[in-house]
């Protein structure tokens, strides 16, 4: 199981197009239903990632496919080692002075039309300095791609949950009878649920989960990926808070210890 | 939808009960809302005014105007498809009656025609001719739309006593008259008691059953004797209650087939019931019809809308009125 925390690694964030009342600094609130627009179906939304970040998310973004390329910014790179001062092509070893830095980006293709909810986590290598992650995001000709949250941090790895993982839903819709007998319905917003139990070492993940993330950021939400060993579906993705409390933990074992989880989907 | 605008500090914040990404986003800041009420005074006529109580919003919607600011202008519109098409139903003004650190609480007022009529007016005119003289620029500053009024007016003979608000004094010469009247944007739009302001035939999949929504039909206490000045009319219903009215009139006919009519009215069947936000809002004054077969014996009804109230919490809307019931 991976939980994204901490997930302020994008100290700026950028979109090649944004509609004029939906901007893309919209993203960093944790509305989900704050939502950046596009104006097309064709976009990129550049991250400043600190150094260190291994993981970006996106929730409730209507795009189909997503690369992530990852990349050191373009730019002059300051040369912290021998030789001269000054402008140097940099085909020896390093010297003194500014080097243009033309590192490989590295992309990775993730096609997410055969999810329906919208959403994407994607680990990649990170770098010892800053460095930008690229999202280029595409969708159905004539569709307006828009995403509402977008978070690039470390996701801190836990064992996966023991089978049974119920699952399930909260509705917010309204239903009423009618006169006739049947029903009037107007959908709303339905979030999902979901809980579950982890068998982890005390010492360090127990206690890194309970005071490193849970103590430290209360009800959420963050963004989970539940099953992580040898699950990559986007089922188990979900930007999520704990539902009514916080994690229950028991000391069931010497060394180990049980953490009991329930979420819901931040909607 | 209901679309709400907020002034916070000179600038317009666009809100909601349910985020709305329409031309511009309305954030779910409403926490929940209270019922929008508007509806005449009497059985019979009289001014239809909007009362709301108020909302709920978000403390986050005032982060960067701390404290949330005593009064803002509020306007509240509705619409099922576009902002474009959103129909404004209430401008006015929420003035803060409470907050803490859950919630803002607002209350909402209407604006109020702030004309004060002068001590020993004197009408002796039709009474659309009286409403005329008083939306003037000098006096109420207002259009008035009569189309719905009857023909011929009714005539008023009536001098005032005392200073008192142009509209307090305009409900209750109308309501003598079973006549009604709305204020929508600049415009007073006076009806008929027996005037259809439009019409709609509901099916039973178009309400709400009794299960779910007070759909009732009932009975006012009835009218026994109206009385006006020195004159009365009587009902059929002589254990009913005395209304009591001023008399705009000075001739014994004219009151009495004033009051005949006020008996008619407050002795109507009436009916309330309940609709989904589907389609266009009802009017004050609009005639609906339905045919109710859950009853014992297939039932016809039909009402015209003198109380209409805005449930958005419970997605429904409650209108009331008086008409005629029969079996179908």
């Amino acid at each position: 199981m991976k939980v994204l925390y901490p997930n302020s690694y994008a100290t700026t964030i950028e979109a090649s197009e944004a509609d004029a009342s939906y901007p893309i600094t919209n993203v960093q609130d944790s509305n989900t239903q704050k939502i950046w627009k596009a104006t097309s179906a064709d976009v990129v939304v550049s991250l400043m990632c600190t150094a260190g970040a291994t993981a970006v998310v996106v929730f409730n973004t209507n795009a189909t496919a997503i690369s992530v390329v990852t990349r050191q910014s373009l730019g002059l790179d300051p040369q912290a080692d021998n030789a001269s001062w000054g402008l140097d092509t940099q085909l020896a070893d390093a010297s003194w002075g500014l080097q243009p830095t033309l590192q490989t980006a590295i992309s990775a293709d993730y096609d997410i039309s055969a999810s329906t909810i919208g959403q994407l986590w994607a680990d990649f290598a990170t770098y010892t300095e800053s460095f930008v992650v690229d999202l280029v995001m595409t969708a159905a000709a004539g569709t307006v791609i828009q995403a509402g949250i977008i978070q690039a941090g470390i996701p801190k790895e836990y064992k996966d949950p023991q089978y049974v993982i119920p699952e399930g839903f909260k509705d917010y819709s309204i239903k009423k009878e009618l006169n006739s007998g049947g029903f009037y319905v107007r959908k709303r917003s339905v979030a999902r649920r979901l809980s579950f139990r982890l068998l982890e070492d005390r010492d360090v993940d127990f206690y890194e989960f309970m005071y490193d993330v849970v103590q430290v950021v209360g009800p959420g939400p963050l963004a989970w990926r539940i099953v992580s060993k040898n699950n990559t579906d986007w089922e188990w993705i979900i930007f999520a808070l704990f539902d009514d409390e916080l994690p229950q933990g028991s000391h069931d074992h010497k060394k180990y210890s049980y953490i009991d989880i329930a979420l819901i989907e931040a909607i | 939808m209901l679309l709400v605008q907020k002034t916070i500090n000179a600038v317009v914040n666009k809100i909601s009960t349910e985020t709305q990404h329409l031309a511009a986003p309305y954030y779910n800041h409403i926490f929940n809302m209270d019922s929008l009420n508007q509806g005449i005074p009497k059985a019979y006529g009289g001014y239809f005014r909007a009362d709301m109580g108020g909302y709920s919003l978000s403390p986050a919607l005032f982060a960067d105007d701390w404290p949330p600011p005593v009064s803002c202008a509020v306007s509240m519109a509705y619409s099922a498809t576009t902002e474009a098409a959103a129909v404004n139903f209430l401008t006015g003004t929420a003035h803060r009656s409470q907050f803490n650190r859950e919630s803002i609480d607002y209350a909402i007022y209407s604006p109020q025609n702030s004309y004060v009529l002068p001590d020993s007016t004197a009408f002796d005119d039709t009474l659309v001719n009286a409403l005329t003289w008083m939306v003037n620029a000098a006096r109420m500053d207002l259009t008035l739309d009569s189309t719905l009024a009857r023909n011929p007016s009714p005539t008023v003979d009536y001098t005032t006593s005392g200073e008192q608000l142009g509209i307090d004094f305009l409900s209750d010469l109308t309501a003598f008259f079973s006549h009604m009247f709305y204020i929508s944007g600049s415009t007073l739009y006076l009806l008929d008691m027996a005037a259809d302001n439009g019409s709609r035939t509901l099916a039973e999949n178009d309400y709400f059953a009794p299960v779910e929504s007070p759909v009732d039909y009932f009975n006012n206490v009835p009218c026994a004797i109206a009385k006006a000045g020195e004159y009365s009319q009587q009902s059929a219903h002589l254990y009913g209650d005395e209304i009591a009215e001023t008399a705009f009139e000075t001739e014994q006919a004219k009151i009495e087939a004033a009051l005949a009519l006020i008996i008619t009215y407050q002795n109507k069947d009436r009916a309330r019931l309940a609709i989904p936000f589907i389609g266009d809002l009802p009017s004050p004054g609009e005639k609906i019809s339905w045919t109710d077969t859950s009853q014992v014996v297939s039932t016809d009804m039909w009402i015209r809308a003198r109380i209409i109230q805005y449930d958005f919490d419970n997605d429904q809307i409650i209108i009331e009125g008086e008409g005629a019931v029969s079996e179908t």
